[in-house]
């Protein structure tokens, strides 16, 4: 009993505090995958996953961050890109760059791990598993507009607002983890599939055309506009706060979808040889 | 029809369980609705939602109500009783605006393919939330109710604002419209058929006996206890599946040719 309790206050002490879309759009974003795997790939997929589906494991590399055996992941989450949108490698960002900029290593950990993927036939189960683990969770970063650093947009990062009475204020960045689509719909996983997953296999070969970093270049430029949403210190009220709001859901729950299926794209690929391969540059 | 009803309603002072109107509400019945949507009428309705579904757009009336211009329809959401009613310019007292914009809305979509996609598509998001606010019990707005306030875990809430979204959020069925509409969407045809039989004048008029019978349930010292949640459960596990097969009804007649 003594061994379980311990166990279980080391892993609530391991539990690091949010930084991605939170759990449940994570989930949302790896369980449409999962509606678009093929048969094939989801065999060898959650043969690796002890049986679980990559839903089940969204979330796994943000709890496993703070570990040491984990700890080289923990740049992996966001991306820097140029003014204009180019991307920036994080290895290549000049030492007088923003730490932020110099951190935003997501593309690199995405390309190990399916570099890594691609040549799992001399990998333990134990690494098929977690590298399939880091793709399913960076893919659901690279369509969450805060993970996208713009050189030029790093105060703007910065920016809190106020909503109502509160006294307190929020984190603009962190509204766009959660808040902004939470706040409209209030669904669970199954809401998300069910309304997410019914793009026309026309409109998904779109989505899913060239490569993950054609993908990010694309994403870009529909991310870029969020800062000009909102003032610093801006006081939102119940009144205006919908209108507000109004501006972003839409594209933010879209994106849910989009990375579902683009997710699927890359893993069919790496685990279905009829799927056609996709590569991340 | 009058006895199932009366049925229902001595049911609901008996006991059982479920809940309300916050997006969770309209998109549960918007979810019931399309579990019987004709695929005919599924198929012609989401074409003119770009490939979303009712449920999707169930709150849109709410998300849009203050920005022009769909403004002018922030006040189809809620009807006053009697000495409230909305009247005309003479004077006389308007009939309830929800059963109005309903029957106008469907008159309008008799021949839906001579209409704008913009028209069309509108008059869809109009036609899921109205029903649905239609039959919750404060969107019919007494005078007596309105400035009552209840306890709930501890702190005073409106009344309104309990039926609107507490009650929805305070149910053993967790969060997810989707679950809860399969689990509310039991009814045999036959029941089906007599619930949404009828007219909106007729809808109306029954969710102004469910919206009294909700208030009347309210012990007299306003605290809301697990034994009211429970009693108003039983209201929304009647009136979701109700709002629910009614609204498929009219998207049906509309969009099933």
């Amino acid at each position: 009993m003594k061994k379980i309790l311990l166990s279980i206050i080391a892993v609530l002490a391991l539990t690091p505090a949010v930084k991605a879309w939170n759990g449940a759009l994570h989930t949302a974003v790896a369980a449409i995958a999962d509606a678009n795997l093929t048969a094939e790939a989801r065999k060898s997929i959650e043969a690796a996953l002890d049986n679980h589906s990559i839903a089940y494991y969204a979330y796994w590399m943000e709890e496993v961050s703070d570990t040491e055996q984990y700890r080289h992941t923990e740049n992996w989450h966001n991306v820097a890109l140029t003014p204009k949108g180019k991307i920036i490698a994080a290895k290549k960002a000049d030492k007088s760059d923003a730490g932020v900029v110099r951190r935003a290593d997501a593309l690199e950990g995405l390309s190990l791990a399916v570099a890594a993927l691609q040549n799992r036939a001399s990998l333990s189960k134990q690494e098929v598993a977690d590298n399939i683990r880091f793709v399913v969770h960076i893919m659901g970063d690279l369509h969450c507009p805060s993970h996208y650093v713009f050189t030029d947009l790093l105060e703007e990062r910065k920016i809190k607002y106020r909503y109502d009475k509160e006294s307190k204020t929020r984190s603009y960045m962190k509204f766009w983890e959660g808040d902004v689509v939470h706040h409209t719909f209030g669904w669970k996983v199954n809401e998300f599939v069910h309304q997410l997953n019914r793009l026309s296999p026309e409109k998904v070969a779109e989505l899913t055309k060239g490569s993950v970093c054609d993908w990010v270049t694309a994403n870009a430029k529909v991310y870029r506009p969020i800062y000009s949403y909102i003032e610093p210190n801006q006081h939102l009220t119940a009144k205006t706060y919908r209108p507000w709001l109004n501006k972003s859901f839409e594209m933010a729950t879209d994106q849910i979808g989009v990375a579902g299926y683009r997710l699927a794209a890359l893993l069919n690929g790496l685990f279905d040889e009829s799927a056609p391969k996709k590569s991340v540059k | 029809m009058k006895r199932f009803i009366l049925t229902m309603l001595l049911c609901i002072v008996a006991g059982g369980n479920s809940w309300a109107w916050d997006n969770r509400g309209h998109a549960t019945i918007a979810r019931i609705a399309e579990r019987h949507l004709t695929p005919r009428a599924k198929a012609n309705i989401e074409k003119y939602l770009n490939g979303q579904s009712i449920v999707y757009y169930a709150s849109w009336m709410d998300f849009n109500r203050k920005d022009a211009p769909f403004d002018v329809t922030n006040d189809w959401h809620v009807d006053y009783w009697r000495d409230d009613q909305r009247k005309d310019a003479e004077g006389n007292p308007l009939p309830p605006i929800s059963v109005s914009q309903i029957k106008r809305i469907v008159a309008e979509m008799s021949d839906f393919r001579t209409l704008s996609d913009s028209l069309v598509n509108v008059n869809i998001k109009y036609l899921v939330h109205l029903v649905g606010d239609m039959h919750c019990p404060v969107h019919i707005d007494f005078p007596t109710y309105r400035p009552v306030k209840v306890k709930y875990k501890g702190k005073s809430v409106k009344y309104h604002k309990l039926w609107d979204g507490i009650i929805v959020a305070d149910t053993r069925y967790g969060a997810s419209p989707l679950s809860l509409a399969e689990e509310l969407d039991r009814a045999t045809e036959k029941e089906r058929e007599e619930l949404s039989s009828g007219t909106p004048d007729y809808w109306y008029a029954e969710s102004v006996a469910f919206a009294g019978t909700a208030y009347s349930l309210l012990p007299e010292s306003k605290e809301v206890d697990r034994e009211y949640i429970t009693k108003a459960n039983d209201i929304i596990n009647h009136i979701f599946p109700a709002a629910g097969y009614r609204l498929a009804k009219i998207l049906n007649t509309i969009f099933d040719k």
